[in-house]
C-alpha cells in the first residue's frame, strides 16, 4: 500500500526540482548561454499550458460521459496551429514589431492605445480566469484526497482547505520569484518557460504511462481494447452536430484568446520560425495527450465500482491495481498540469493588471506622469508581485466559496466562452483596417453581457443572481429573453446557445460600431502598422556613394513623406520640367518645393539641413544622411505610438532632439569642411597663377625665372598632394577601400615606412626590439601609410633639438598595440580631441606645409583595418597608440 | 615719395608674389605674417593702404579689420581683403566691417594692382 | 530559370499553408454527416476513434511536410 507520506515527499521533491530547473535556466540565460532553451521544441512544450488539470483529469470524465466529444477541446488548437500561416504568424509578427506584452496590450495598442479597451480586457480576463485557477487548486486537493483515502494509516492530517492554501502560496512564491524577476520589455521568462517545458514532458509521460498500462496491462492489447470499447457504455457515439462544430470552434478561439495562451504563443515567442516546428509538433503533443483517454475511460467504467468519479480514473485505476509508482507519476502529471497553468496565467494576468490598470491609474494620480523612469518600473514590478498574490488569493477564495462543487467543473467551457469574446476584435484588428475602438468596445460590451446573461449567471446556480422565474419566463417576463432560449429558440445545447448568440451579437456590434465611427489619427496609424505588419522587413539598403541624385532625394523623401506622397511630389515637378518619369532635375525651385514638403514632417530646420546635405555633397556621405532620415522617421513613428507610455516619452523626445542636433552639426561641419577645402585649394592656386603671370614678363632675370618656376612646381605638388589626400580620405570614409591583406612582420612594415618617410632631418627613431617577432595579417601597405604619417608628423612638429621617436610594440589579446612617442612638447590637452579631424592643425600652417589631413586619414585607415588610433596622454612628448587586430 | 602698402598674409609664396608685383609697379611694400606685429607696424608707419588676408593664425583678418575701424586714427585707412574661402558670406562680412575692396584668391596680378590704384586714388 | 521558379514555389507553399487548415476542417467536420443528426444513427466509438485519429495523424504529417518545405530554401543558401 502506498504511504501518503511517500507521495508528499515525492511532490515536495518534484517542486524542488522545478525550482532548480527554473533557477538554472534563468542563470544560463543571464549568461547568454544555452541557446537550446530558446529552441522550437521548448516553445512547443511551453504551449502545453493549454492542457490544464481540467484536461488531464477531466478529459477522461468527459469521455466517460459523452464519448469522443472530448477531442473537440484538442482539435480546435490543432486547427489553429496547422493554420499557423493565417493567424499565428501575423500575431507573432505584430507582437514582436509592436512589443506587445499581453492580449490586453494587443487590443489596446491596435485601437489607438486605448486605456479603456486595455482595462476592459484585463478585468474580463481576471473574471474569466479566477474560477479556472480555483479549478486547478481543486484538482490538486481532490487528487491528494484520493491518496489519503487509499492509505488507511493516513488519518486525514491535512484538510483539503489547507492543502489548497499551501498549493496557492507555493505557486505564488514560485511565480513571483521567476515571473517578476526583471522588467524586460519583451516580457520573456526563461526560467518559467523551462519549468513549464519540464512539466509538459511530465504530464505527457504520466498520461502515456497510465494509458499504456491500461491498454496492454489491463485490457490485454489493442485488439481487446477496441472490443472492450465496443461493449462499453460509450460504445455508441451519436455525433452531436452543433456541439461538435461549436466546441471545436470554441476551443480554437480560446486557444488564441486565453491570456496564458497568448502569453506563451506570442509574448514568449523568441523566433517566428518556431511556429514552423510547433505547427506539427504541438498537434502531435495534443494527439498523444488524447490517445488513451477513451481506453482509460472505458476500462475505468468497466473495472471500477459504479459511482466512481470518472474525473479521477487516471489516478484511481493505478491505485486500485496496486501500481503505486504509476499512481505517483499520474499524480505528478496532474500536479504539473495544474501548476503550469496557474503560473503562466498569473504572470499573464499580472502583466495585464499592472500595465492596464495600475500604471494608468498611478500615472493619473501622480499627475505629472513618470518623468523618472525608475519610479514607474518599481511601481510596475511591485504591482505585479501584489497582483500575482491577489490572483492566487482570489482563486483560493473562489475555491473556498464554491465549496469545490460540481459547478466548478463546468467552469472550463464557461471560461473559454468568456475569453472568446475578445476574438472578433482581435481578428478584426489584425485583418481589417476599418476596425475602430468604438466598434471593439461595443463588441466587448455586447458580447460579455450576453455571455454573462446566458452562461455565467445561470451557471452560478438558479436562485442566486438570476431567479428561477427569470430562467423560466425570461427577464421581466419577456419570454424571448429567457437566458437559455434567447429569441424563443429552444432545444439548443446551453453552451452552444450562449457561444452562438454572444459571439454573433459581439461581432455584429463590432462591425456596426466600426463602420459608424471614425478612427482617430493615432488609431489609423496603428491600424496600418498592424495590417501591414507582414509586408515590412527584408528591404535591402544599398546606395551609390557620392553626391545626391534625384533618385537619392526621392528615396529620402519616401522615408519621410511616405511613398505615394513623395512620388506624387516628384512626378509633379518632373512634369513641370517637361520630363517624364519620377525624377526631376534637382533645380533650386524643385529643391525648395521638396524642402517645404519635408518640413511639414520633420520641421523646417531639419528639412533644410537634409536638403543642404544631400545637394551639398562631399563631406557627409549619403548613407549618413539616410541613417539620420531613417532614425528621424522611426523616432516620429515611435513617439506617436508610445503616446500612452509616458515613461518612454521623455526618452524619445531626447532622441529626437539629438537627431536634430546631429543634423545641424553635420550641416555646420559640412560648411566648415567646404570652406576649408576651398581655402586649401585656392592658396596654392593663387601662387601658381600669380607667378605664371609674372613669368610671362620677359624682363625677368634668369635667376628670378628659375626661382619662380620652382615655386610654381612646389605649389603644384602641394595641390596634387592635397587632392590625393582628399581622394584617399573620401575612399576610406565611404568604406569603398579594398584592403590588400598580406602577412608580414612588423619589422618589414617599419622598414618600408622609415625609408619612405626619410627625407633628411635629424630624427632618431628607436625601433621596438620585438618587431621581428610580431606577425601581422592586414593591409601592410595601409598600415605603413599610417606610420609614414606619424613619422613625418614628428619631423614637422617635434620641437626638441635632438628629436627622438620611440616606437613600442606589444600584443594585447588578439590585438597588437603600437605606440609612437616623441620627445617634443606633445599636444595640449585642449587640442587632443580635434587633431584627428580634417584640416586640424594646431601650429601655424606654413610650417606644416600640408593640409592637415594626415591624422584624419590615419584614423580612417585604422578604422578600415578594424583598429583604432588614439592620442596617448602622459608620455612626455606627443604619443599616439595604434591598435589593430593581429589577424583580420 | 613712394606710396606705402602694408601686406598681412601668412603664405610665404603669396607674400613673395604680391610683393614682387607691387614693387615692380612702384610701391613700397612691408609684409607681415602675424596680426599682432602688423597692428604695431600700422600705427608706427601709417601705410597708405593695407592688403589683409582673412585666414591668419591667432587673429583673423576680420578681427584686425574690426580693430582698425574702431580706432579713429586708422578708421579711414583703405583696406583690401583677400580670402581663399570664396564665399559670399565672407564678402558680406568684409563689407559690413568696412573693407574698401574684396578680392578672392586666386586673383590675377592686374586685378590687385587695379584694386590698389583705385583705393589709393580715392584719397 | 531558377530565379523565376523560386517565387512561384514560395507562393505555392503559402497557398498550401492556407489550404491545409481548410482541408482539416472538412475532415473533422465530416462526422456530422454520419448520423444525419438522428440519434438512432449513432456510430461505433471504436471506428469513429480510428477515423478521427487517422485524420489527426494525417494532418500532423502534412503540417510536418509543409514546415520542412518552408525551411528548405534557407538550407540551400
Amino acid at each position: 500500500m502506498l504511504s501518503f507520506d511517500v507521495l508528499i515527499v515525492a511532490s515536495v521533491a518534484y517542486v524542488i526540482v522545478l525550482f532548480a530547473v527554473a533557477f538554472l535556466a534563468e542563470r544560463a540565460s543571464d549568461r547568454g548561454g544555452a541557446k537550446w532553451m530558446r529552441s522550437p521544441i521548448i516553445y512547443t512544450l511551453s504551449l502545453s499550458v493549454y492542457c490544464t488539470a481540467w484536461t488531464f483529469y477531466g478529459a477522461v470524465g468527459f469521455a466517460a460521459r459523452s464519448g469522443l466529444e472530448f477531442v473537440t477541446i484538442y482539435l480546435g488548437p490543432t486547427g489553429v496551429l496547422i493554420g499557423w500561416w493565417l493567424i499565428l504568424r501575423r500575431l507573432v509578427r505584430i507582437g514582436r514589431a509592436e512589443r506587445i506584452t499581453s492580449i490586453a496590450d494587443l487590443i489596446s495598442s491596435r485601437f489607438g492605445k486605448s486605456a479603456l479597451l486595455g482595462g476592459i480586457v484585463t478585468v474580463l480576463a481576471v473574471v474569466g480566469t479566477t474560477p479556472y485557477i480555483a479549478l486547478q487548486l481543486q484538482s490538486v486537493t481532490l487528487s491528494l484526497s484520493v491518496f489519503a483515502a487509499a492509505d488507511p494509516t493516513a488519518v486525514i492530517r491535512t484538510s483539503p482547505n489547507s492543502t489548497a492554501l499551501w498549493v496557492a502560496v507555493g505557486l505564488a512564491v514560485f511565480t513571483i520569484i521567476f515571473g517578476t524577476r526583471n522588467l524586460d520589455s519583451s516580457e520573456r521568462h526563461s526560467g518559467v518557460v523551462m519549468a513549464i517545458a519540464v512539466e509538459a514532458v511530465v504530464k505527457l509521460l504520466a498520461l502515456l504511462a497510465v494509458g499504456a498500462f491500461v491498454v496492454w496491462g489491463l485490457a490485454g492489447g489493442v485488439g481487446n481494447m477496441l472490443a472492450m470499447i465496443d461493449t462499453s457504455p460509450i460504445a455508441e457515439w451519436s455525433v452531436p452536430n452543433s456541439r461538435w462544430i461549436g466546441l471545436t470552434f470554441l476551443s480554437a478561439a480560446a486557444f488564441l484568446c486565453l491570456p496564458r495562451m497568448f502569453h506563451v504563443l506570442v509574448v514568449e515567442n523568441s523566433d517566428e520560425s518556431h511556429l514552423l516546428t510547433a505547427s506539427w509538433a504541438f498537434p502531435l503533443y495534443l494527439l498523444l495527450m488524447s490517445l488513451f483517454v477513451v481506453p482509460i475511460a472505458v476500462v475505468g467504467l468497466n473495472m471500477l465500482p459504479e459511482g466512481a468519479n470518472p474525473d479521477l480514473f487516471v489516478l484511481t485505476l493505478p491505485i486500485t491495481q496496486g501500481q503505486n509508482g504509476l499512481a505517483v507519476l499520474a499524480f505528478l502529471g496532474g500536479f504539473s498540469s495544474a501548476t503550469s497553468m496557474v503560473i503562466v496565467a498569473a504572470i499573464a494576468l499580472s502583466t495585464m493588471v499592472s500595465n492596464h490598470l495600475v500604471a494608468p491609474v498611478w500615472l493619473r494620480s501622480t499627475g505629472e506622469g513618470a518623468t523618472v523612469s525608475g519610479d514607474l518600473r518599481n511601481v510596475v514590478l511591485m504591482s505585479r508581485r501584489v497582483t500575482i498574490a491577489v490572483i492566487l488569493g482570489l482563486g483560493y477564495l473562489y475555491y473556498r466559496l464554491s465549496g469545490g462543487g460540481a459547478a466548478l467543473a463546468a467552469m472550463g467551457l464557461i471560461s473559454f466562452a468568456g475569453v472568446a469574446q475578445v476574438l472578433p476584435a482581435m481578428l478584426g484588428g489584425i485583418y481589417w483596417r476599418g476596425a475602430t475602438r468604438i466598434g471593439a468596445a461595443a463588441g466587448f460590451v455586447v458580447g460579455f453581457t450576453l455571455w454573462a446573461y446566458t452562461m455565467l449567471l445561470p451557471s452560478v446556480g438558479v436562485g442566486t443572481i438570476l431567479s428561477a422565474s427569470v430562467l423560466e419566463q425570461g427577464l421581466m417576463g419577456w419570454h424571448w429573453l429567457r437566458p437559455r432560449a434567447l429569441f424563443g429558440i429552444d432545444g439548443l445545447d446551453p453552451v452552444i446557445h450562449a457561444v452562438f448568440w454572444s459571439l454573433l451579437f459581439n461581432t455584429g456590434a463590432f462591425v456596426a460600431g466600426s463602420i459608424l465611427s471614425t478612427p482617430s489619427p493615432l488609431e489609423r496609424m496603428q491600424a496600418s502598422q498592424f495590417i501591414t505588419a507582414l509586408d515590412q522587413g527584408g528591404i535591402s539598403r544599398s546606395w551609390k556613394h557620392g553626391v545626391a541624385e534625384a533618385e537619392d532625394l526621392l528615396l529620402m523623401a519616401q522615408r519621410i513623406l511616405g511613398a505615394t506622397e513623395a512620388q506624387r511630389l516628384f512626378r509633379a515637378h518632373a512634369v513641370e520640367q517637361g520630363k517624364s518619369g519620377y525624377l526631376p532635375t534637382p533645380t533650386p525651385t524643385f529643391l525648395e518645393g521638396l524642402e517645404r514638403a519635408l518640413s511639414g514632417s520633420v520641421g523646417s530646420a531639419t528639412a533644410h539641413a537634409m536638403i543642404g546635405q544631400m545637394v551639398g555633397g562631399a563631406s557627409v556621405s549619403v548613407e549618413d544622411l539616410m541613417a539620420v532620415a531613417d532614425e528621424t522617421a522611426q523616432i516620429m513613428e515611435y513617439s506617436n505610438r508610445l503616446e500612452a507610455k509616458s515613461e518612454e516619452l521623455t526618452n524619445t523626445a531626447d532622441q529626437l532632439r539629438d537627431a536634430n542636433l546631429k543634423l545641424v552639426q553635420l550641416s555646420h561641419q559640412k560648411d566648415a569642411f567646404l570652406s576649408q577645402i576651398s581655402h586649401e585649394l585656392r592658396t596654392p592656386m593663387t601662387s601658381i597663377r600669380s607667378f605664371s603671370e609674372i613669368l610671362q614678363d620677359n624682363a625677368l632675370s634668369p635667376s628670378d625665372r628659375v626661382k619662380y618656376a620652382t615655386i610654381i612646381s612646389g605649389e603644384t605638388q602641394r595641390l596634387t598632394r592635397l587632392l590625393d589626400d582628399l581622394l584617399d580620405l573620401s575612399v576610406l570614409e565611404n568604406g569603398q577601400v579594398t584592403l590588400d591583406i598580406e602577412t608580414g612582420t612588423l619589422a618589414q612594415v617599419l622598414d618600408r615606412a622609415m625609408t619612405a618617410a626619410d627625407f633628411g632631418g635629424a630624427l632618431e627613431i628607436k625601433r621596438p626590439r620585438n618587431a621581428d617577432t610580431i606577425l601581422l595579417t592586414t593591409d601592410l601597405e595601409r598600415l605603413g601609410q599610417v606610420m609614414i604619417n606619424l613619422i613625418s608628423n614628428t619631423r614637422k612638429y617635434c620641437v626638441n633639438k635632438r628629436p627622438v621617436l620611440k616606437i613600442r610594440a606589444r600584443l594585447s589579446g588578439p590585438d597588437v598595440e603600437l605606440d609612437f612617442i616623441d620627445n617634443g612638447e606633445g599636444v595640449p590637452s585642449t587640442h587632443r580631441q580635434m587633431i584627428f579631424e580634417k584640416f586640424a592643425r594646431i601650429s601655424d600652417e606654413a610650417k606644416a606645409g600640408s593640409a592637415g589631413l594626415g591624422l584624419a586619414i590615419c584614423r580612417e585607415i585604422m578604422t578600415n583595418l578594424g583598429g583604432s588610433i588614439e592620442y596617448l596622454p602622459g608620455q612626455g612628448g606627443a604619443a599616439f597608440r595604434l591598435r589593430l587586430p593581429q589577424n583580420p | 615719395m613712394r606710396q606705402h602698402i602694408l601686406l598681412i598674409e601668412d603664405e610665404p609664396n603669396i607674400v613673395e608674389a604680391i610683393t614682387f608685383i607691387l614693387l615692380r609697379d612702384g610701391w613700397q611694400v612691408d609684409a607681415h605674417s602675424d596680426g599682432a606685429t602688423a597692428m604695431v607696424a600700422i600705427r608706427d608707419t601709417k601705410p597708405d593702404a593695407i592688403i589683409l588676408d582673412v585666414m591668419l593664425p591667432n587673429k583673423s583678418g576680420f578681427d584686425i579689420l574690426g580693430e582698425l575701424r574702431a580706432d579713429p586714427k586708422t578708421s579711414d585707412l583703405p583696406v583690401m581683403i583677400l580670402t581663399a574661402r570664396g564665399q559670399t558670406k565672407d564678402r558680406e562680412r568684409a563689407m559690413d566691417l568696412g573693407a574698401d575692396a574684396f578680392m578672392t584668391k586666386p586673383f590675377s596680378n592686374s586685378e590687385v594692382l587695379e584694386g590698389i590704384h583705385a583705393l589709393v586714388g580715392h584719397k | 530559370m531558377a530565379e523565376s521558379a523560386q517565387p512561384s514555389r514560395k507562393r505555392r507553399l503559402q497557398e498550401t499553408a492556407v489550404a491545409l487548415p481548410a482541408l482539416g476542417a472538412v475532415f473533422v467536420g465530416l462526422p456530422i454527416l454520419w448520423g444525419g443528426g438522428d440519434e438512432s444513427n449513432a456510430v461505433a466509438t471504436s471506428n469513429a476513434a480510428i477515423y478521427l485519429f487517422s485524420v489527426w495523424v494525417g494532418m500532423i504529417v502534412l503540417a510536418f511536410a509543409l514546415s520542412w518545405a518552408f525551411r528548405r530554401p534557407k538550407a540551400e543558401d
